[in-house]
């Protein structure tokens, strides 16, 4: 027994001595390497290199068609390219002239529009293989097929374009009567007359004319549309890579489609490994590799590009994205780890990231947001289905003291679905400046409520001044209690809680709100998005326009699935409708109809806006030239013409 | 002996089966449509029908409309042989998920708990040695500090201490990214950015182990047979470390097995506040994501850590104090 | 014995009581023989550490009971101008030179600026708005000033020869001063610095204002400009008086003040402004106040005479009389309201801001009140600390007590039961203990949170997560109790009680017991140390007590980023301070027991 004992205690010992080893020896070495340099530059210049920090988990996981956090999108906008339309310094669409020879439009007798393109022969994928139409046509042919969504990526590319229903076998599929489409058990979809629906082999609307020119046919039902080029855009994907060499791309007149045996169990081990393994690249940079230890990718500079629309190079050699901690980000900024900080919206941390820029340690830049926080109401049940109740809520909670709390001055209230940094907002600067502001008023409130006809109590009679106000809707009598559903964790919840819920006029106005905490996804998923009758009829969220489009068409349409906030109100779903259909050359119709259907909105108030806050870049001394960051111009953009000082 | 191993051995399965199925249950019960969670944010961006063909591929995909004790078969059926289910959140097999995530735990987990050890029991023998002493006591209070306020509070003072004011270590990560060199300097370059995570891990569980060893050194010095030893004229240093250490050793050896257990299972503030990519990180990610595969996967795989530790904790009293006649 | 001595002795034998160490007896006397529960109080007694925590406690116990009955916790108070205030009572602490001769004083959020006669400027309170920005930055070349006004995080100050200077946070650009507008419009005759915005008003009745018109609603329409004789900012808006005695309202939105009362169409002599609400004065003295009325700033009280000026603070107005005497009404969480004894008469001015009041005498005496600062300093939403500190207190401790009280017993009661007995009960008892120790907890938490979530009340909740918590957490107890009991019982008292006869349970709970209980001791002071930081790290994960009720633990996860840690120390210092001090005391309370209890360290 005692054998066994020694060993114990002899192992132990072994292992201490490793530890403290370990970690002894390791601080002698740390003093040497600089942390914020790579170790290999050991000349004197400075590394052509720059770290960008990003809160999201990135994933390894570049094309955005499976998942789509943050930081990896930021990296797909920098492997991928040559679309045929970019957008310019103006924040305008236009046809790329790099990649595009020529382009025409026809618009064809059934009221579809098709645009016909002619490549430019020298653009190549960054492994040296040429880039033709086949990439282009074979793209959307891939990522709109059933195939690609058996692999749970989501298989809309092609969406606008004609054909798409056929292709993607979801043409005449029966819906039942609660409106749920028609199913047999192992899960294929049946038409009116109970066989399965089979999915088209070619893509009508989209056609391979030559090697260097292919055409895309737009849906009728989207033309014309204010954001056409948007939705003509088109991208190269590497077939030689997502697909095996027996596959090819062919158009017989009536279509493009796959050659040869385009089936999941032939076809699935080669996309599954291209997905993990980019094995070409068509942007300014190549994924060089993925860390998953260190949660960073490694980019360089793609020699094959031939530059953005204006021919613009990248000059910065190397840049790496990194996982940082929104806790800990600004540290790293200052302790050199991290050189560029894009998109930071906390007042906190902006102060801070201006305190660091007057002791000189960084730079920053700033610009408004297209996007704004809201309070969002469930319109169609509950007490919040009637108008004068959310223009109750709206009056007692004092937006300007929130946005003043939260942005802490680096913000700004609307009062509608816009955001500041939209050219709209200043282009209709008179209609926004004649929405109701909702300002902090309990008369008011009490006012509404009582015009509304919550003038009753729990039985029925006179209300009394105090207690919860009843309202008799045909024949029940319901209470004005507000169930609120909100994210754990959030310091906008936390917030309303604290100027909403727990503010003493509220119950002398006769309200009761009830709040439950839940993870994000649930609230999101298990409530905002159903369309059943639900138990909560508030929630708070956010909401970006991330690129020029403006297209609130699907969310104001009475009863359609994104219709989150229910409303079922025909002036604004014609309205939204309008506004999308304008033609893309007349600006000023869009802009009288965007102006009547924020007018409208800002009556029915389907949801609250609390803030539309003003972003901040922070990034180190060493990146010069890096500006002209907007809502719409990301940091992918701007990189292009910065350039590290000092570098070789 | 062998006789108890194997009827321990037995139990330890249907322990193993027993908590499957609650699990299975436990999880089922939370909640939300995990369908809809993974197609959700296309709402809007997709016509009705495709979105509705796309909820339906999906439900069939992970077979939710099938009765619960089917989708249980099913799901217990794949971990039997090896396929444990598809993480619907990272969009792969769990077992791809879970490979970097483990090995990065192990490697930090390792460090601390051999730093842990060398540092909590000769604390505890000396505290215990020194009852009462002014050195005693300042071990006392340094340790509970450590052990009563929380690590992401430590954490964010040693970062704005050590990284941020004195410059010695990085803010986060595991690594210089795009680092080049052999591998043993990419070892070095590892553990340099893992030192300060260490530093604050072991500052956080100081508290608990100390006291354990100094209480079970205590009782043990209060023995007879301890002062029989010192009348016997043993040089004092036996006596402690051969005597009084072995048979303090009892309740110890429960904790230093419990603690080699938690090798594999990451601490989440540790993991949150440094941004590294644990095994705790993993398991809060899938769990607030739904992505119940996953989710169960790493459960059940601490669930068979835990009971085989159960066991080697059992075995070890027979080893170490042959007083405890285990009964058959 | 003389009756010194017996003194003496008396007082010597109770100081040895508390304070002594146990004296060592002599070998011949016998301790006369006592209950053991005597014994385990003299012991405890004895051990001087012991006392001092079981004090520190007793005090942290009533501090967090009794103390939360004296000290209000509004749950709706959230206030943007006092955000991360440093603790301190200096923003009342008027410089002495400026103490006697007081020209212009202006109140700032968390400072306050003044002039005296000869032009010189003080700062005074908690200048500091950033790291890089303080107040105390005052501008060199000013000259003699004439007026002063201090703002949100900036202010402003006029020389003699009309210059404006302006300092403190100028990145929302209200530090701007737009000079050619200021020399264009002749003498500069009010300003006033508000929230991150700034108004100069010009001898011909001209405003011009500059800084961060996105969050104020400031807008000056043609007709009425070059006819203001005097302006005053709410938190947001701006009001005017025309030189006809006419109220104005000078912004674009609708707002709760932006309809003007008829009364005051005209033969307004004054007007003042709080955060929500405005003032006009009439000619005779009376004050109408409207706008959004919540902390009864309405309720003028009666006064002795006419009141002459109005000012207003955050909350409260402060009326000036023709007899020199003041009257305040409103908002009085910090004292606004309560005048000191020396502002009785002639008066000549009162100047009012935020939360602090300052009058002024004919022959320059300053005399200040209203509030002083904050013990503990503030949170990142302007609420005390020090409040929440206390209420956060009371719900902490009751949650902890809770949870390792469920956790101990069951842990006691299933251990001793598995050692004991052994066998098949051991097997089938240490199972369970196997899987309730693999269970998760927080899979737990979120289906409690979303299943039974609106039907329980907020307190009923989290007494549920906890008992939860004390369910799944006594395994480790009972693992600990089975293995010293399996050691206990092979002791001969255990086999000589066996042969009495005793019964089976009494052997278990009456003799096995006692000797185990120092791990017990042991185990339940920690466990109860780590139910105080579950509550936090369940408020980390985002089930713990939801915000804005506080608790300690949700006051370390709210400072859980490395700006507040670096630069509002305060925030988490001292909750993680009143956190370990409380489990030091109870640690210590517990070795303190443990030694007294244990029958084996009684032995000479």
């Amino acid at each position: 027994m005692s054998m066994k004992h020694k060993i114990t205690s002899l192992l132990l010992a072994a292992s201490m001595l490793v530890g403290l080893a370990a970690c002894g020896n390791d601080n002698g070495s740390s003093s040497t390497s600089d942390s914020s340099t790579s170790s290999e530059s050991n000349t004197g210049t400075v590394a052509n290199q720059i770290v960008i920090g990003n809160t999201t988990d990135p994933t390894g996981d570049v094309k955005a068609y499976w998942t789509n956090g943050a930081l990896d999108a930021s990296v797909n906008n920098l492997v991928h390219g040559y679309s045929t339309v970019a957008l310019n310094n103006e924040s305008e669409y236009i046809i790329d002239p790099v990649v595009v020879k020529e382009h025409s439009f026809t618009d064809n007798e059934d009221g579809t529009r098709t645009m016909t393109v002619t490549l430019n022969d020298n653009l190549k994928w960054s492994n040296g293989d040429p880039i033709t139409a086949k990439d282009y046509v074979g793209g959307i042919l891939l990522f709109s097929s059933p195939l690609i969504v058996e692999t749970g990526a989501t298989g809309d590319l092609g969406y606008y374009f004609e054909g798409y229903d056929a292709y993607n076998g979801t043409e005449g599929v029966a819906t039942d009567e609660e409106g749920n489409l028609v199913v047999d058990e192992n899960g294929n979809f049946l038409d009116a007359n109970g066989n399965i629906v089979e999915t088209a082999k070619e893509f009508s609307g989209v056609h391979l004319i030559d090697e260097y020119t292919f055409s895309v046919t737009m849906k009728a039902e989207y033309v014309p549309s204010f954001f056409e080029l948007a939705y003509f855009s088109a991208s190269p994907e590497y077939m030689k890579g997502w697909l095996p060499e027996d596959i090819d791309i062919a158009d017989d007149g009536n279509g493009a489609y796959f050659t040869g045996d385009f089936t999941l169990d032939h076809v699935g081990e080669t996309i599954e490994d291209m997905r993990w393994n980019l094995k070409a690249f068509s942007g300014p940079y190549v994924v060089e590799s993925y860390d998953p230890t260190t949660l960073a990718y490694t980019l360089q500079i793609n020699e094959e590009w031939l530059g953005n629309f204006e021919g613009q190079k990248p000059s910065i050699e190397t840049i790496i994205y990194k996982k940082v901690l929104q806790e800990t980000m600004m540290d790293e900024l200052r302790t050199g780890s991290v050189d560029l900080l894009h998109g930071v919206a906390d007042g906190a941390t902006i102060t801070e990231g201006l305190d660091m820029a007057d002791e000189g340690l960084a730079q920053y830049l700033s610009y408004d947001r297209n996007g704004y926080g809201f309070i969002s109401f469930v319109c169609d049940n509950g007490p919040t289905q009637f108008v004068e109740v959310r223009h109750a809520i709206a009056y007692l909670l004092d937006r300007n003291e929130f946005a003043k709390q939260f942005t802490q001055g680096f913000g700004s209230l609307v009062h509608g679905p816009y955001g500041t940094g939209m050219w709209m907002t200043a282009a209709a600067s008179d209609t926004i400046a004649s929405l109701n502001s909702y300002a902090y008023s309990l008369d008011n409130a009490i006012a509404e409520l009582e015009a509304g006809g919550w003038t009753l109590d729990a039985n029925g009679n006179e209300y009394s001044g105090t207690g919860v106000r009843y309202k008799d809707v045909n024949g029940t009598l319901m209470p004005l209690k507000i169930n609120w559903a909100c994210s754990e964790n959030n310091s906008v919840s936390d917030m309303i809680a604290t100027m909403l819920v727990e503010n003493p006029d509220v119950t002398t106005a006769g309200f009761e709100f009830e709040r439950t905490v839940m993870t994000f996804d649930e609230m999101l998923t298990g409530h905002y998005y159903n369309m059943e009758e639900d138990y909560y009829n508030m929630y708070n969220l956010a909401s970006d326009f991330p690129s020029p489009v403006y297209d609130q068409n699907l969310a104001y349409q009475i009863g359609s699935t994104s219709n989150y906030s229910h409303i079922a109100d025909e002036e604004l779903a014609t309205l939204a409708r309008e506004m999308l259909l304008c033609d893309s050359s007349d600006n000023d119709a869009f802009l009288e109809k965007w102006s009547a259907f924020i007018a409208r909105w800002n009556e029915l108030l389907p949801a609250l806006p609390l803030y539309s806050n003003q972003y901040f870049d922070f990034f180190s001394e060493k990146l010069q030239g890096y500006e002209g960051v907007s809502g719409y111009r990301g940091e992918y953009d701007a990189l292009l013409y910065a350039y590290v000082e000092g570098a070789e | 002996m062998l006789k108890y191993i194997g009827k321990r051995l037995f139990y330890i399965v249907c322990v193993f089966f027993i908590i499957s199925i609650i699990f299975f249950f436990l999880y089922n019960a939370i909640p939300g449509d995990r369908a809809m969670m993974q197609i959700a944010h296309l709402q809007g961006k997709v016509s009705e029908e495709q979105f509705q063909r796309m909820y339906q591929d999906v439900r069939n995909q992970l077979g939710l409309d099938d009765p619960a004790i089917v989708q249980y078969g099913k799901w217990m059926g794949g971990i039997l042989t090896g396929d444990f289910g598809f993480s619907t959140f990272y969009k792969q097999d769990v077992i791809d998920v879970v490979v970097d995530p483990m090995k990065n735990t192990i490697f930090i987990n390792v460090f601390s708990v051999i730093l842990a050890l060398a540092v909590t029991i000769p604390l505890g023998i000396f505290c215990a040695v020194k009852k009462n002493s002014a050195f005693d006591k300042g071990v006392q209070v340094a340790t509970i500090v450590g052990y009563s306020v929380p690590v992401f509070i430590i954490g964010l003072v040693c970062i704005f201490v050590f990284a941020v004011k004195l410059g010695w270590f990085p803010v986060s990560g595991m690594g210089t990214p795009n680092f080049q060199g052999t591998p043993w300097e990419a070892f070095w370059d590892k553990l340099y950015y893992l030192c300060l995570p260490l530093i604050v891990m072991t500052l956080g569980s100081l508290g608990g182990m100390t006291r354990y060893v100094r209480a079970a050194m205590i009782d043990a010095l209060g023995q007879d047979y301890i002062r029989t030893a010192r009348a016997k004229g043993l040089r004092e240093k036996v006596v402690i470390f051969s005597h009084a250490w072995r048979n303090a050793l009892l309740p110890v050896v429960t904790l230093i097995i419990g603690w080699f257990l938690s090798i594999f299972s990451g601490s989440l503030m540790i993991e949150n506040m440094f941004g590294l990519n644990g095994m705790g990180k993993l398991y809060i990610t899938a769990l607030m994501n739904q992505d119940y595969d996953l989710a169960m996967a790493v459960q059940l795989f601490y669930v068979v850590i835990s009971l085989v530790g159960n066991l080697l904790v059992d075995l070890s009293y027979g080893i170490v104090d042959p007083r405890v006649r285990i009964t058959e | 014995m003389s009756e010194k001595q017996k003194n003496n002795a008396r007082k010597n034998s109770l100081f040895q009581r508390l304070f002594g160490g146990k004296q060592g007896k002599s070998i011949f006397e016998e301790e006369q023989v006592q209950s053991p529960s005597k014994t385990v109080l003299k012991n405890f007694i004895s051990n001087k550490l012991s006392v001092g925590a079981v004090l520190i406690l007793v005090v942290m116990f009533a501090a967090v009971f009794i103390g939360s009955s004296f000290v209000t916790l509004d749950l709706s108070y959230a206030e943007s101008s006092q955000q991360n205030v440093a603790p301190g009572l200096s923003l009342l602490s008027v410089p002495n030179a400026l103490k006697e001769n007081g020209a212009s004083l202006s109140a700032g959020s968390t400072f306050s600026v003044g002039a005296d006669k000869d032009g010189n400027v003080y700062v005074w309170g908690h200048p500091d708005i950033s790291k890089t920005i303080s107040m105390e930055q005052i501008p060199e070349d000013m000259g003699k000033v004439t007026m002063v006004s201090a703002g949100y995080d900036h202010a402003i100050a006029v020389n003699e020869n009309n210059e404006v200077f302006c300092w403190g946070n100028d990145r929302l650009k209200q530090c701007a001063v737009p000079t050619q507008d200021i020399a264009s419009h002749g003498n500069v005759v009010q300003v006033l610095a508000g929230y991150q915005i700034s108004v100069a008003l010009m001898e011909d009745g001209y405003v011009l204002y500059w800084g961060n018109a996105a969050l104020n609603d400031v807008m000056i329409s043609s007709e009425v400009q070059g006819t203001i004789a005097k302006v005053a900012l709410t938190s947001d808006a701006l009001i005017g008086l025309t030189f006809d005695g006419e109220v104005v309202y000078l912004g674009g939105q609708k707002t709760a003040y932006s309809t003007v009362p008829e009364s005051l169409k005209s033969g307004v002599v004054d007007i003042a402004a709080t955060g929500s609400t405005c003032a006009g004065l009439l000619e005779n003295g009376e004050v109408v106040v409207w706008g959004n009325i919540t902390k009864s700033e309405g309720t003028v009280p009666a006064v002795d005479g006419k009141i002459v000026s109005l000012v207003g603070g955050r909350y409260h107005y402060v009326g000036l009389t023709d007899k020199g005497s003041v009257v305040a009404w409103g908002d009085n969480t910090f004292g606004q309201l309560k005048l000191p004894s020396s502002v009785g008469e002639g008066i000549t001015q009162v100047f009012s801001g935020f939360y602090q009041n300052y009058a002024l005498d004919e022959d320059g005496n300053v005399h200040s009140w209203g509030l002083k600062g904050y013990v503990f300093g503030t949170d990142g939403l302007g609420r005390d600390i020090l409040t929440r500190l206390v209420h956060g207190g009371k719900m902490t401790m009751t949650i902890g007590a809770i949870a390792v009280v469920i956790s101990t017993v069951i842990g006691i009661i299933v251990g001793c039961m598995a050692g004991y007995f052994g066998g098949k009960v051991d097997m089938f008892l240490m199972r369970v203990a196997e899987i309730i120790s693999a269970m998760p907890f927080l899979p737990f938490a979120m289906i409690l949170s979303s299943i039974i979530g609106n039907s329980l009340s907020e307190t009923q909740r989290i007494f549920l997560i906890m008992v939860i918590l004390g369910v799944l957490s006594w395994s480790g107890l009972a693992r600990l109790v089975r293995a010293q009991v399996l050691s206990q019982r092979e002791q001969e008292f255990v086999t000589a009680a066996k042969a009495m006869g005793v019964k089976q349970s009494a052997i278990v709970f009456k003799h096995i017991l006692p000797n185990v209980i120092s791990t017990i001791i042991v185990n339940a002071t920690l466990s109860f140390a780590t139910c105080l930081l579950t509550e936090s790290s369940l408020s980390y994960l985002g089930f713990g007590v939801s915000l804005p009720r506080p608790t300690w633990g949700n006051m370390l996860t709210g400072s859980n980023n490395s700006i507040v840690i670096q630069n509002y120390w305060w925030q988490w210092v001292f909750p993680a301070l009143a956190l370990s001090i409380c489990v030091i005391c109870i640690n210590t309370v517990g070795d303190g027991l443990r030694d007294a209890i244990d029958p084996k360290s009684n032995e000479r």
